[in-house]
């Protein structure tokens, strides 16, 4: 029987299983994702995620977009790509006016709840000037004297409120001595006129055009934020602090895949010498490694884990062989089944009669036949070691660095998400860890059923 | 003759897996654990000024209290080996382990408004015991038949369907599931309550109350159910269908007896020992993945006790109750293999 | 793949028939195939089982189980395999047997059995797994007369069984003939055991019958190149060597045209790698060879 036959033949065997063919589509699909995450992603991403002051320009608590497909009560959240600022000042003038023109639809029959522009410059600018266009025609201008970077500026916020206040006196002709938000958004969204207030939502085309202008070296990046914060965002919705479930969805990624593969690779190769080593040597020494088999077994992982974490920082490393030093019972004990019946079956009696090495003749005859279950049980044991893992993260017990489904989702518990109805931020997150967990799952039982009756073959 | 043979080497082999075992945790919470001892003295060596300043009434001088304090404190540390070599220091502690003292807490109490930790512990370990071994003999049962069915079937619709359940169950993560029951049966549907073991206020009448036990068992309980049935149907179908293929079944065939019964009698009574094995073990396990299940349903057993343990630091209970959760899958283990030796005539006739 | 194609077997009352072969001549199967004990993926693809008159492949499974399975045929099973349940004793399961079908399943009837077969009393209460290879064999034996079946299949009854057991096995097989009237269709690969146990013989090669016939005639002069030998690499007590026949039986998913045994034969003719052959009439034997 050559090794070389026997591959082709279980990758024949594998090809034929549907659901370990889709496993291992899903898996690609899962790994390339990582790619993308690992490569567009700065590292710093996780501690942003961390910081919830980073999130403020989004809705908080905002279900996902598309159930505006059901029910018109939570108009959609309007997000603008990054935008290269230019100098439209002429050159050779001291001064500088950076400009750009957002444009979007709005079809929602309710207005927004808020619009958020961050700018972000190096600099100084002596005024922004922000020209809010309708699908009317009509238009107003709000200025904002000295803007300041990196600050949040909403419709509530002093240096613009005022001008939309003017904006109504205008249309309606009483102008008010304060607005609300749902005002403010009214003035900016409604239809024109004495009705302005009490108008319907004016659907179409509305244009926001915003002008830096300084008198220096001021730059404006292109990472200046706006958005038209409606009551939904994304597919999967924010959660309190206004954080995309679909980013921690998506950074969680990485990081589940490269756990869950470290763990059950080190406990498997660690699990499967061990219990073949076992059943291969038999007699007394098989004893003892049972025993230190059971001794390893017997320790609860979450709880002993939980306890460990007080003592130890953990990182990928140090997570996966802690896992690892609890789950390697598991595959040795199958190892040692598996080695066992091959061990009826083979000739390890004629290689010891002839007084061959007993550990050579394990490494390089035995082992090779224990290799095709440890493959499979490598594939199963990734799920367990993923699962583990995001438990450990809803109890916070994580390392700090990273974005974890499980952290996720210890917010959501923690928030209460449940009483407030957020399922979004509960469903999402879970359903993820089934994603990631089940394309192993798949192709674990699909490897398995093809290497099992093989090696039970009497 | 046989079985006491069995009874003796596996009860030996037990008794220093446990040593073994311990040490190993001993070895992990090592820093926390001398910590704890530390606060504890502290806290005990306070305990003492105050009492011996009460009584002695101003008759001793503040050296001669700070003296005997300092006295007493080091007399405690030395219950726990503390200036001793590591191996003495190790053996004193470990007793105070295995004798389950495990001192007094931080902050938590128990129901009675003790401190004392093991009383703590022994407070909540019932309802931990009493949720995860009803569902693990839910479990049990229900699998054992489906993994039965499935075996008898083999092929057949039932069967098939087994290694879908099968891999649902490797992929559900179980607090995940308890958290949507709770977002859709308690707050959704509004049917049954979102957590804990009993209202609040309490109704009145011993029916009511048991009633009202029942209505917060029911979540926590079909979360876990609907978590571990698949993998335990499928573990148990697994060993029918390989105790299927022996030698035994094909000549009882070929005797006359009918399919059903060599199912249910012959091959059930074989892989009995080996289900019971594994109930013994799944509740054992269940016990250890209590944290997370009794969290979200906010479940007053240990599992809740430690996390609350961990919210706030209080590191004496953590240590304890990964201790006796230890002790109880070890336990576990040991009547899983005591039964399995039981239950198998080839071992207990010798 | 075939294991046995176009045999052709018959067992009078009270005779003993052998069925020869190597490991893997489809001798097993075809004895399994009798007593419609195949799994699938193996099954009768065509034939009849003739018993008595009827043909016992086309009843329906309850009958053939209520009235057929061993209470007229009964099998006994390598002496290597596991036959009893290893959690139940043998004195449960033989009384099972008998309340199985109907009778009365009562200690007496159980030890009375036991007897038949020289075994002790105290075999009742004990566990498989106690018992040596002998003792399981004859206790399955015994549970095997249970109902007093007409026909028994013995498949390698004394394999991995020392010489004296074996020779006990086949002495009670002898006089389950001459006391209780019983056919017996002994299936082995060792013709040393045949020669002294049964009136007429069928050998297999690679699932066709080769050579049939009485069984003292073949045992002074074996025709089939086959059979010459298989009984040529029987040692004896005087034998200093252990002849072999030169190859192996071919794969029996891929048998090629001719005769079967063709690529062994040391008398093998154009013919015999075209056509095969067909069983003929040769002195008080039928042969499938083209020498005859």
């Amino acid at each position: 029987m050559s090794n070389e036959s026997n591959l082709r033949g279980y990758v024949r065997d594998f090809s034929r299983s549907k659901s370990g063919v889709a496993g291992l589509v899903m898996l690609v699909l899962l790994v390339a994702a990582s790619i993308y995450v690992l490569v567009g992603y700065p590292p710093t991403i996780a501690s942003q995620w961390g910081n919830p002051k980073q999130w403020q320009g989004n809705p908080p608590s905002a279900p996902p977009q598309w159930i505006g497909y059901f029910t018109p009560a939570y108009p959609p959240t309007i997000g603008f790509p990054s935008v290269q600022w230019t100098n439209a000042a002429p050159a050779g003038s001291p001064n500088s006016n950076f400009s750009n023109t957002y444009t979007f639809q709005w079809s929602s029959a309710k207005t927004p709840s808020d619009i958020v522009f961050i700018p972000r410059f190096s600099g100084t600018f002596i005024e922004a000037a922000i020209t809010w266009m309708k699908p009317d025609g009509n238009s107003l201008v709000i200025y904002i004297g000295n803007p300041s970077s990196n600050v949040n500026y909403v419709v509530a916020d002093p240096s613009i409120s005022p001008w939309i206040q003017k904006y109504v006196g205008d249309q309606t002709g009483t102008t008010p001595s304060g607005v609300t938000v749902p005002q403010e958004m009214a003035a900016l969204f409604n239809q024109d006129g004495k009705g302005l207030m009490s108008n319907p939502v004016l659907q179409g085309t509305y244009r926001l055009r915003v002008d830096f202008i300084g008198s220096g070296a001021g730059v404006v990046q292109s990472d200046t934020f706006l958005s038209v914060n409606g009551k939904s965002y994304g597919l999967m919705g924010t959660d309190l602090y206004g954080r995309p479930i679909e980013l921690g969805v998506l950074l969680g990624l990485p990081w589940a895949l490269e756990l869950g593969a470290l763990t059950s690779v080190i406990a498997v190769l660690f699990g499967v010498v061990f219990g073949g080593l076992a059943g291969y040597l038999g007699g007394k020494r098989d004893n003892v490694m049972q025993w230190f088999a059971l001794v390893f077994l017997a320790l609860p992982a979450l709880p002993f884990l939980v306890a460990l974490s007080y003592n130890i920082q953990l990182d990928l490393i140090s997570e996966a062989l802690l896992i690892s030093a609890l789950s390697w019972p598991f595959y040795a004990i199958i190892a040692r089944s598996v080695s066992l019946s091959v061990k009826s079956q083979t000739y390890v009696e004629a290689d010891r009669a002839m007084g061959v090495s007993s550990i050579r003749t394990f490494f390089t005859h035995f082992m090779p036949r224990l290799t095709p279950v440890s493959i499979a049980y490598a594939a199963l044991g990734v799920p367990a070691g993923i699962l583990l893992a995001q438990t450990l993260a809803f109890l916070g017990i994580q390392p700090q660095t990273v974005v974890t489904w499980g952290g996720i989702l210890d917010d959501a518990f923690v928030q209460e998400a449940a009483v407030y109805g957020w399922w979004w931020w509960v469903l999402f997150p879970g359903i993820m860890i089934i994603v990631a967990a089940l394309p192993f799952v798949l192709v674990g039982f699909a490897l398995d059923k093809i290497v099992a009756p093989k090696v039970q073959a009497k | 003759m046989g079985f006491a043979r069995f009874l003796v080497t596996k009860s030996i082999s037990y008794a220093f897996a446990l040593i073994a075992t311990v040490s190993i945790l001993y070895l992990g919470i090592y820093g926390s654990l001398q910590r704890v001892i530390f606060a504890q003295a502290s806290y005990e060596a306070q305990q003492f000024q105050q009492a011996l300043v009460k009584s002695a009434h101003g008759s001793l001088s503040q050296a001669q209290i700070a003296a005997q304090v300092a006295l007493f404190k080091a007399s405690f540390l030395g219950q726990f080996g503390f200036s001793q070599p590591l191996p003495v220091k190790f053996a004193y502690q470990l007793y105070h382990l295995l004798t389950f003292q495990f001192g007094s807490s931080y902050f938590l109490l128990a129901p009675n408004g003790s401190k004392v930790i093991s009383q703590i512990i022994v407070a909540y370990l019932p309802n931990t015991i009493i949720l995860f071994t009803t569902g693990t003999l839910l479990v049990v049962f229900f699998g054992t038949m489906i993994g039965l069915l499935a075996a008898k079937s083999v092929g057949g619709k039932l069967d098939r369907s087994i290694p879908f359940i099968a891999v649902i169950h490797s992929s559900l993560p179980p607090f995940w599931v308890g958290f949507l029951f709770i977002a859709y049966f308690a707050y959704s549907l509004n049917v049954l309550p979102s957590g804990g073991i009993i209202s609040v206020p309490p109704p009145t009448g011993l029916f009511a109350q048991f009633g009202d036990f029942l209505a917060h068992l029911t979540l926590p309980l079909l979360a876990f159910f609907i978590v571990n049935l698949g993998g335990f149907g499928y573990v148990i179908r697994s060993l029918v269908v390989s105790t299927m293929g022996e030698d035994f079944v094909l000549t009882a065939k070929a005797r006359g007896i009918s399919d059903s019964r060599i199912l249910f009698s012959h091959v059930l009574r074989t892989v009995s020992p080996s289900i019971a094995t594994q109930s013994v073990l799944a509740v054992a396990g269940s016990f250890g993945g209590a944290i997370t299940t009794e969290v979200v349903f906010r479940w007053p057993g240990l599992g809740l006790l430690t996390y609350n343990a961990i919210l706030s630091n209080d590191l004496p209970i953590i240590i304890a109750s990964t201790f006796v959760l230890t002790i109880v899958l070890l336990l576990g283990l040991y009547i899983g293999e005591l039964l399995y030796g039981v239950l198998d005539p080839r071992i207990k006739a010798g | 793949m075939k294991a046995a194609e176009e045999v052709d077997l018959t067992l009078d009352r009270q005779e003993i028939v052998g069925l020869a072969g190597e490991s893997g001549s489809g001798k097993s199967t075809l004895a399994l195939g009798m007593l419609r004990l195949l799994n699938p993926p193996g099954r009768v693809v065509a034939g009849e089982v003739n018993y008595d008159g009827v043909d016992i492949l086309k009843l329906p499974e309850k009958d053939f189980r209520e009235n057929y399975r061993w209470k007229k045929l009964a099998m006994v099973f390598q002496g290597s395999m596991n036959g009893f349940t290893p959690v139940f004793t043998i004195g449960a399961q033989i009384s099972e047997v008998l309340k199985i079908h109907g009778s009365e399943g009562s200690e007496t009837k159980v030890r009375k059995l036991l007897e038949l077969v020289n075994l002790d009393e105290t075999i009742i209460r004990r566990y498989p797994h106690e018992l040596s290879g002998g003792q399981k064999q004859r206790a399955f034996i015994a549970m095997a007369l249970a109902l007093e079946p007409d026909v028994l299949v013995a498949d390698e009854p004394t394999t991995a069984l020392d010489v004296i057991t074996q020779a006990n096995i086949l002495n009670l097989l002898k006089s389950l003939r001459r006391d209780m009237g019983i056919s017996i269709l002994l299936i082995t690969h060792d013709l040393a055991i045949i020669s002294e146990t049964v009136d007429r013989l069928y050998i297999m090669y690679a699932g066709k019958m080769v050579e049939e016939g009485d069984s003292a005639e073949f045992f002074q002069k074996p025709k089939h190149p086959y059979g010459q030998g298989l009984l040529a690499s029987t040692p004896t007590l005087q034998s200093k060597e252990i002849k072999g026949i030169p190859g192996f039986m071919p794969d029996l998913a891929n048998v090629p045209p001719g005769c079967s045994f063709a690529p062994r034969c040391p008398y093998a003719m154009e013919v015999c790698r075209r056509e095969e052959p067909k069983l003929k009439g040769v002195g008080r034997e039928r042969v499938a060879c083209w020498l005859y």
